[in-house]
């Protein structure tokens, strides 16, 4: 079977600016993917790609087996409502209800109780005028279009803007539900990492327009550990470790790695008198982004 | 059982251990049907993924069974089999980390038999 | 293949986009006719002073604001489209289509209210692109026209559109200019045929392949859109562009308005009268020969004599009419002082209009 994504050498270019560049990745079918990356790393415009909304400067992006551009069925497969308030600016004449009837038409999968239910708890006004609608209302129609729409590929891009956490957690409860019913393929990036995380399978880190990695949650897991203690002791101990950050507090410091520890080195730490947490992926995320030099990964 | 983003443990580890702790205290008995992956997924808002994963490293422990069409139970002899892992770990996870501890703020080790000896009693120290 | 789903759910966004256009039309209708019933109403006047020709000119202005409207606000919905995994070419002829349609709607308007205005019209008949409208009948190639002409205007328009869209503010802008330009050398072509018509078959021809030639332009032009937030950019090749359409359009101008009044000249006689016992208006040009002049007669009088003679140099009558008439005839131009005569007996309540073009 086909990968659900396969995108190969893929460079964009905006006149001068380099938005990706050699963007290799391939996405399996029915995980969902944490899409991270730095304000400006080429997130969203990786998602307006996949979804044949923006066109490559060079490589291939395929969605199923198929090439998108100008690809009906491809087409057909890929929901991405992109940053709502941006999109959609010139639709002014809409209601609520207006983008949910257009985009029932649109997705062949459109499950119309499921987005009811959805408008339901998010306690929508269907009638509300689109010029209207707050930034946390904006997200919750896209949020309504992208999880109604149940498509194959579903790309959710900081799809919460606005939203306050009671709102949050709902999506988190109503996306982890949906998604053991209906699973498929979900790229979902946000700022909110560590609120998210527990639900990515696979991580998908971009730094300034290519990938830095592309892991799942658990190797992430259990390769990444902040280590607190006498700053000479962790120097002797973790000397041949991936560090990716240092803290010193006096004779104390706390050593970031980004390095896997086996079941036979914990111990040793412990007895050291170190004291082993892992990094958050949050954390991991921040360490790795802003490590400009000597990072290994 | 809270989940951790801090613990040095993954998260399906974390799953798999909330389940042994339910087992443990008979908030799950033996031959009853344990939660499944969707259940778990949808409370803790994680992937469903990761929590089959939890519940997939507890089936390799004979602690939960699978019965086709219906689900997962908690085997015979899960809560020896959790009881006799736990004690491995008992050292390395809680048993250092306190005689570390006594160390740093000098309670010798016959205080620390006294202390056992009370709490066996009821009395606090 | 084209879906027809994917077509009707974009007929479906067009069409909730622009019903706001039609509630405009038709208030405007509305409150015209209220107003004019109120008024007939405080002056007692007999219902004939329902003048439908006091509507023709807002409503005609909103058609044609409809027909710039329309390609525009499809174009401002197609990020929306995209975004909701369209094809271009779906849009592209989604678009057509709905152009199309509204194309027909706004020209069925338009004629009916011509047909109205020429039916019960008691004045002198309007005369569009060699054609009196006098009755249902001759509506019909003028709606035919219009119907063509209004679907390539759309499909200008919403090319125009497009390259705003794709290319930004000062592409769109030149290729406004560049559209405008052309248009403005053919300036002489465009009034010739809006007053005596002739060659409809051309005309039409000419239509419909410039409508091809831009929606294939509209085609190559879609057919890379990207949804992006659309920023007015200037860069040093868009202007420079820019300013080299503003030179074409200024000397294009330059050149069509100097064509218009080139080897041409016009007579243009008008007068209405309410009661004239006698009276004679004479006049006269001279042709260099080898010329024709095209001449449209309109009259209409309620009683009485009123007489059009054309004579020429040698005192021939070359064309006379006389009561209510309605013509259009060409008549070929010998060298000399040719003379024209109005003569009006007994007459009340009338009017004339003599137009004349003196060409090669």
């Amino acid at each position: 079977m086909k990968n659900a994504i396969e995108i190969y050498n893929l460079t964009k270019e905006y006149g001068n600016t380099i938005a990706l560049e050699n963007v290799t990745i391939s996405c399996a079918h029915n995980k969902i993917y944490g899409l991270l990356g730095r304000n400006g790393a080429g997130k969203t415009t990786l998602m307006h790609l996949l979804a044949g909304q923006l066109l490559p400067t060079e490589g291939s992006i395929h969605i199923y087996g198929e090439n998108v551009y100008e690809n009906h069925e491809a087409l057909a497969k890929i929901c991405y409502i992109g940053p709502f308030s941006n999109i959609n600016n010139y639709v002014k004449a809409y209601r609520v209800r207006d983008f949910f009837k257009t985009a029932s038409l649109f997705y062949p999968n459109w499950d119309q109780d499921f987005a009811d239910k959805l408008i339901r708890l998010f306690s929508l006004d269907i009638k509300k005028h689109y010029r209207n609608l707050s930034s946390g209302m904006l997200s919750m129609v896209s949020i309504v279009i992208s999880l109604a729409s149940r498509a194959p590929l579903t790309l959710l891009d900081e799809p919460y803007t606005g939203l306050d956490a009671a709102a949050r957690q709902e999506f988190y409860d109503v996306l982890a539900e949906d998604y053991s019913n209906h699973p498929r393929t979900i790229i979902f990036s946000t700022h909110l990492i560590d609120e998210a995380s527990k639900l990515f399978e696979d991580v998908i880190l971009l730094h300034q327009g290519q990938i830095l990695l592309q892991k799942s949650l658990e190797t992430l897991e259990e390769s990444s550990f902040v280590i607190t203690g006498d700053e000479e002791i962790l120097k002797s101990v973790l000397s041949n470790k991936n560090i990716i950050r240092i803290e010193n507090m006096g004779r104390r410091a706390a050593y970031s790695l980004y390095d896997t520890l086996s079941e036979q080195e914990k111990p040793v730490l412990t007895q050291a008198g170190l004291e082993v947490r892992s990094l958050t992926l949050q954390q991991l995320f921040v360490y790795l982004t802003a490590n400009k030099e000597g990072l290994r990964c | 059982m809270l989940l951790s983003n801090e613990s040095p443990k993954p998260i399906y580890q974390q799953i798999a251990e909330g389940i042994e702790d339910d087992i443990l205290t008979r908030r799950l008995k033996e031959g009853e049907q344990a939660y499944s992956t969707n259940h778990i997924a949808k409370v803790y808002q994680i992937n469903p993924a990761t929590a089959g994963k939890g519940i997939n490293m507890l089936v390799d422990e004979e602690i939960l069974f699978k019965r086709r069409g219906l689900g997962m139970f908690v085997a015979d002899g899960a809560v020896k089999r959790i009881r006799q892992k736990r004690k491995q770990s008992f050292y390395n996870d809680y048993l250092i980390k306190a005689l570390l501890e006594a160390k740093k703020i000098g309670i010798g080790s016959n205080e620390i038999i006294e202390m056992i000896a009370k709490y066996e009693k009821g009395e606090r120290p | 293949m084209l879906n027809p789903t994917v077509i009707k759910a974009h007929l479906g966004v067009y069409w909730r986009t622009q019903k706001i256009l039609f509630l405009i039309f038709f208030t405007i209708l509305i409150v015209n006719l209220s107003l004019q019933t109120f008024i007939v109403t405080i002056i007692n006047a007999s219902p004939q002073s329902f003048n439908i020709a006091t509507l023709l000119p807002t409503l005609i202005g909103v058609l044609i604001g409809m027909l710039v409207a329309i390609p525009i606000i499809q174009v401002t919905s197609i990020p929306y489209l995209l975004t909701l995994g369209s094809r271009r070419k779906d849009i592209l002829f989604s678009s057509t289509v709905n152009n199309a349609l509204y194309t027909t709607g706004i020209t069925a308007i338009l004629s009916t209210l011509l047909g109205i205005y020429a039916t019960t019209s008691n004045d002198l008949a309007a005369i569009y692109m060699g054609t009196f409208l006098t009755g249902w009948s001759s509506i019909l190639p003028i709606s035919l026209f219009n119907l063509f002409l209004f679907f390539l205007v759309t499909n200008i328009i919403f090319f125009i559109g497009a390259t705003f869209q794709r290319w930004g503010l000062m592409w769109g802008l030149g290729s406004l200019l560049l559209i405008l330009s052309f248009s403005v050398i053919f300036l002489k072509e465009f009034y010739h045929f809006y007053l005596w018509g002739e060659s409809y078959l051309f005309a039409h021809l000419v239509i419909i392949l410039i409508s091809v030639f831009f929606v294939s332009l509209s085609t190559l032009t879609l057919s890379k859109i990207e949804v992006r937030s659309y920023r007015p950019r200037i860069t040093f090749p868009s202007f420079i562009f820019f300013v080299g359409m503003l030179i074409i359009l200024i000397s294009s101008s330059y050149h069509g308005v100097d064509r218009l009044s080139s080897d041409t000249s016009t007579i243009n006689i008008n007068d209405r009268f309410v009661s004239y016992d006698q009276g004679v208006r004479e006049n006269s040009f001279y042709s260099a020969g080898n010329q024709n002049l095209h001449l449209s007669w309109r009259s209409h009088i309620k009683e009485g004599d009123l007489v059009i003679t054309l004579k020429s140099p040698t005192h021939e009558i070359a064309y006379t009419a006389s009561g209510s008439t309605n013509e259009m005839v060409t008549i070929p131009l010998t060298e000399g002082e040719w003379n024209y005569s109005v003569t009006v007996k007994n007459a009340f309540d009338g009017r004339y209009s003599f137009r004349g073009l003196i060409k090669k």
